[in-house]
């Protein structure tokens, strides 16, 4: 028992010190984001002001927002940050300060810029899956009886041909008129 | 040209330290996410106005909650509990509070050995500067100082938030946007025409 808590306090050591020495923007944002990502959703679900239905639909998008920020945070961050060791690699006293400082402006940029825009399509494409927006445009439409409508040709006169010496019995001889058939 | 910003050492300090990176990036989001509501076009101008100022105050608040309260007591207990769990460790024998160890930090190499003179002839100890593992201290602080955003950013913030923003999105104006009657409702009949 004693030496696996000794493991556990190495273990713990040596994440300390890793963090102690380069403290790298993208494991705070991305701790932070995945904590939200559980946190967020749950508290909107345990709201009781809201419907049931806004509730479920406030975690879902807030989940899908945390889950679009954290691979978008790592891939800025470290992007950025290969950009910056690119761009001083003959200089490798600066190329340490530039790999951290442009890790710092990637994760900026894509809090400020990245992820609302990436969530913006995001979400409207989870609107859509769940159908929020055919509510608002196949909604029919108010029934318009007061237009005038296409003038329909109605034909009251009705002549009777001579169509040859062809026996055409008058059907309504046999039409239900009620009474006595014969 | 690359920008000398790239290089600039005080940068460099400023995105080490957690606290500065969870006020930056939150800073950011409060200005980026309600921005990127007031552009999208799908929704209703009054819409978009309550949405994006609800988004900013709870950025706000997010941020309030964080630094002004859980990451400073955060910080403050790092030290306590580092001392329970690296009990051997010279650096957390000599530094009882973050804020001196911070300070020390700071410090050229002989203002350090001249303060840990003074800091040993005042506890009775013989310490050397090899001895003091300063990026495990410094860890120390970063780890707690990321739990405490954590905790406000995640947890307390949305908590908080929630009987706090609505009244005052209803002082500054801000009501709620009212539901528009559904378009599926049957359709009224023109019976005068």
């Amino acid at each position: 028992m004693a030496d696996f808590a000794g493991k556990i306090a190495n273990t713990a050591k040596k994440i300390l010190v890793s963090v102690g020495k380069n403290n790298k923007p993208i494991y705070t944002v991305m701790a932070i984001a995945t904590a939200n990502g559980i946190f967020k959703p749950i508290s909107s679900l345990t709201d009781k002001k809201e419907k049931p239905e806004a509730r479920k639909y406030a975690a879902l998008r807030e989940f899908a927002t945390e889950c679009v920020a954290v691979p978008t945070y790592w891939s800025c961050g470290v992007g950025a940050a290969a950009l910056g060791a690119k761009l001083f690699k003959d200089n490798p006293e600066k190329k340490a300060m530039a790999r951290a400082n442009m890790m710092f402006l990637g994760v900026c940029i894509a809090a400020f810029l990245v992820i609302p825009a990436v969530c913006s399509g995001a979400l409207w494409l989870l609107d859509e899956a769940l159908g929020k927006h055919k509510s608002t445009q196949n909604a029919p439409s108010k029934l318009d009886i007061t237009s005038k409508g296409p003038d329909v040709q109605v034909h009251t006169d009705i002549e009777t041909k001579f169509s040859g010496n062809i026996y055409r019995p008058n059907m309504n001889t046999f039409i239900n008129k009620g009474g006595l058939k014969i | 040209m690359i920008p000398p910003i790239l290089t600039n050492p005080t940068i460099y300090n400023i995105t080490q330290t957690t606290q500065a990176q969870v006020a930056i990036e939150t800073g950011l989001k409060a200005i980026g996410r309600p921005g990127f509501i007031l552009l999208d076009n799908s929704i209703d101008k009054n819409t978009k106005k309550y949405s994006s100022m609800k988004e900013f105050l709870y950025q706000l608040t997010c941020l309030g909650i964080s630094l002004g309260v859980v990451i400073p007591i955060f910080k403050k207990g790092s030290f306590a509990i580092a001392r329970k769990m690296f009990k051997d460790e010279a650096v957390f024998n000599v530094f009882k509070k973050s804020d001196d160890f911070n300070k020390f930090r700071k410090l050229s190499q002989d203002e350090k050995i001249s303060k840990l003179g003074e800091i040993n002839s005042a506890n009775g100890k013989n310490y050397k500067l090899e001895d003091l593992d300063e990026n495990l201290a410094k860890g120390m602080i970063e780890i707690t100082s990321i739990a405490g955003s954590i905790l406000g950013l995640s947890i307390l913030s949305p908590l908080i938030s929630r009987p706090f923003i609505r009244p005052v999105l209803k002082t500054f104006g801000f009501g709620e946007p009212k539901q528009q009657p559904s378009k599926q409702e049957p359709a009224k009949v023109d019976l005068k025409a």
